[in-house]
């Protein structure tokens, strides 16, 4: 390049270069920093010995974990979560597991979409506005204010998790084993227990482990279908937030946190293909 | 997918293994929103009252407006982060993008209810962010953050955010990474190839997620009951105080019935933008 000015060009670019990766980083630590900070925040807050919501925590201590075990209404709070969660968590995965596997059958493209579609619908409608929907029901079977109530209604909201988990296995999985387990005999039945089951088992755990985080985070249906004797701990969490402003609701928000994280690194070890 | 290696006969089969799903659907979920569709025109007297009331009180008129509004600014900002976001971590590579992606993953698997509390201690008024105000001299008292519009539309990015960057993700290494460095082969500069060959391709995934954010915030409950102010009543709350306190069957049965219509119009566009090839997989 014989143009003189070519070299200033190329620094101002070098320059331009530099500043817009720099405030690229910096933006990316920003919102990485925004992710994740708040969770860390209200973490150490839960482990504080001062007896206000208030950052930064005071000392250390375990007095609100303790606290949220020894008081019976949190107490009943946990048990509710966690019937109320396994509850869920069975019928969407029975149910999901078992209308995947069908709709997977289909031969008609349409009607498998169409089928696929009446599964994921519970995804586009508000959780308020289903709890609304299932209200009059649940109140002539006389299912409100009962666990089962709440978990049925969590079940349908669950259900498009499942079904999606195990839709994503089933189009991986081996269909000639089954034929070739009918055509050894086996009835569908037989085939279906024998040999799908098996091969879709990491799906299915997948799609139950789904369905019990989305019971777990969800308030709106023991909020509305609960009652006074089916409320689970987030909803106690909010109940709480009227009440009292003690640090115990940062430990309750830390230990479902702390569920969550653990679920997930669950499933990740369920999915991860294993080497022979 | 061949048709050939499906076991013979199957069909009747297949409705047996659909039964137990297609009752339970039935029975919790299209009956019902189809009974609340039918209460909110008949329920105290069969007619669109209900509706007329709606629009004619202006209460509800601003409740709408209200979740409206901060639907769509959770939905303008999450977005927009989460673009840059994704592209971060489609450009990364190794341990960086391993990183940022696990930050992501973090903040989306820890959940709704602990992200929605935690702001009460970055933003309330002894919370971390009026902390840091106070002693960096920026400000000479507290400064309410939470219980107003701030809070709320915060925290809703907050909770948004990991879950669009992941549609995000999705739609960006469906495009394909490679596209960018073949345009720069081809003699485009980075950020013509990034403008005119990136964006336009990845604008259905961006689509995509502006629908659900906007459907999911519109029927958000926590985050506004957490950190939003007795201002930041949205339709949700209006519904369930409607429902549960006043009685009003009716007129909740129509509110309810028009969010469902308003987030159904949204997932069908999802399903018009994006298909469903993604849950099937047909080539």
């Amino acid at each position: 390049m014989s143009d003189p000015a070519a070299p200033r060009v190329l620094a101002r670019g070098r320059l331009l270069h530099w500043t817009s990766r720099l405030l690229g980083a910096a933006g990316l630590v920003l919102v990485g920093l925004f992710l994740v900070a708040p969770i860390l925040v209200a973490t150490s807050v839960s482990f504080t010995a001062d007896t206000i919501l208030a950052f930064p925590p005071v000392g250390f201590s375990l007095r609100w974990y303790a606290d949220i075990l020894h008081s019976p209404t949190w107490r009943a709070a946990i048990v509710n979560t966690l019937a109320i969660g396994a509850m869920c968590a069975a019928t969407a995965t029975a149910i999901g597991t078992l209308s995947a596997y069908g709709i997977s059958r289909l031969r008609d493209p349409a009607l498998r979409d169409g089928l696929l579609i009446l599964f994921l619908a519970p995804l586009a409608v508000p959780y308020m506005s289903l709890g609304i929907a299932i209200y009059p029901t649940f109140a002539a079977l006389g299912l409100v204010g009962t666990r089962l109530g709440v978990a049925l209604a969590q079940a349908v909201i669950a259900m498009p998790f499942v079904v999606l988990s195990v839709t994503a296995i089933i189009r991986r999985r081996d269909r000639d084993l089954e034929s070739a387990s009918r055509t050894l005999g086996a009835t569908p039945f037989k085939g279906f227990c024998y040999i799908v089951l098996p091969l879709l088992a990491p799906g299915i755990a997948a799609g139950a482990v789904l369905a019990f985080m989305t019971s777990f985070d969800d308030v709106v249906m023991p909020i509305f279908l609960g009652g006074l004797h089916a409320g689970t701990v987030p909803k106690m969490m909010l109940d709480s937030l009227a009440l009292t402003s003690d640090p115990s609701v940062m430990a309750a928000s830390t230990a479902i946190a702390g569920v969550g994280l653990l679920l997930f690194l669950g499933v990740g070890a369920i999915r991860r293909p294993r080497h022979r | 997918m061949t048709r050939a290696t499906r076991p013979r006969g199957s069909v009747p089969w297949t409705w047996l293994w659909l039964l137990p799903g297609l009752a339970f659907m039935g029975a919790l979920f299209v009956l019902p929103i189809c009974r609340m569709a039918w209460d909110s025109v008949s329920d105290p007297v069969p007619g669109l009252g209900n509706y007329a009331a709606i629009l004619s009180e202006r209460l509800y008129l601003r409740v709408f407006w209200n979740s409206i509004w901060s639907a769509t600014g959770a939905t303008l900002a999450s977005v927009l982060i989460g673009y840059a976001l994704a592209y971060a971590i489609c450009r990364a590579s190794g341990r960086r993008r391993r990183l940022i992606l696990g930050l992501v993953m973090f903040s989306y698997v820890v959940g709704t209810v602990p992200r929605a509390f935690s702001w009460l201690v970055v933003l309330g008024d002894r919370g971390l962010a009026n902390l840091l105000l106070l002693r960096l001299g920026i400000t000479r008292s507290r400064v309410p953050l939470i219980y107003n519009e701030f809070g709320v539309l915060v925290g809703m990015i907050h909770v948004m955010l990991p879950f669009v960057t992941l549609i995000l993700l999705g739609s960006m290494l469906r495009v394909g990474a490679h596209l960018v460095p073949a345009a720069r082969t081809l003699g485009a500069t980075s950020r013509r190839a990034f403008w005119e060959v990136f964006v336009p391709l990845t604008r259905p995934g961006v689509l995509a997620a502006m629908m659900i954010v906007f459907v999911y915030s519109l029927g958000f409950y926590i985050v506004p009951a957490v950190l939003g102010g007795a201002g930041q009543t949205t339709i949700v709350m209006e519904i369930q105080e409607l429902a549960l306190n006043l009685g009003d069957w009716g007129l909740a049965a129509a509110l309810s019935t028009a969010v469902v219509l308003v987030s159904i119009l949204g997932a069908a566009m999802y399903v018009r933008t994006t298909g469903l090839a993604d849950v099937h997989g047909h080539e």
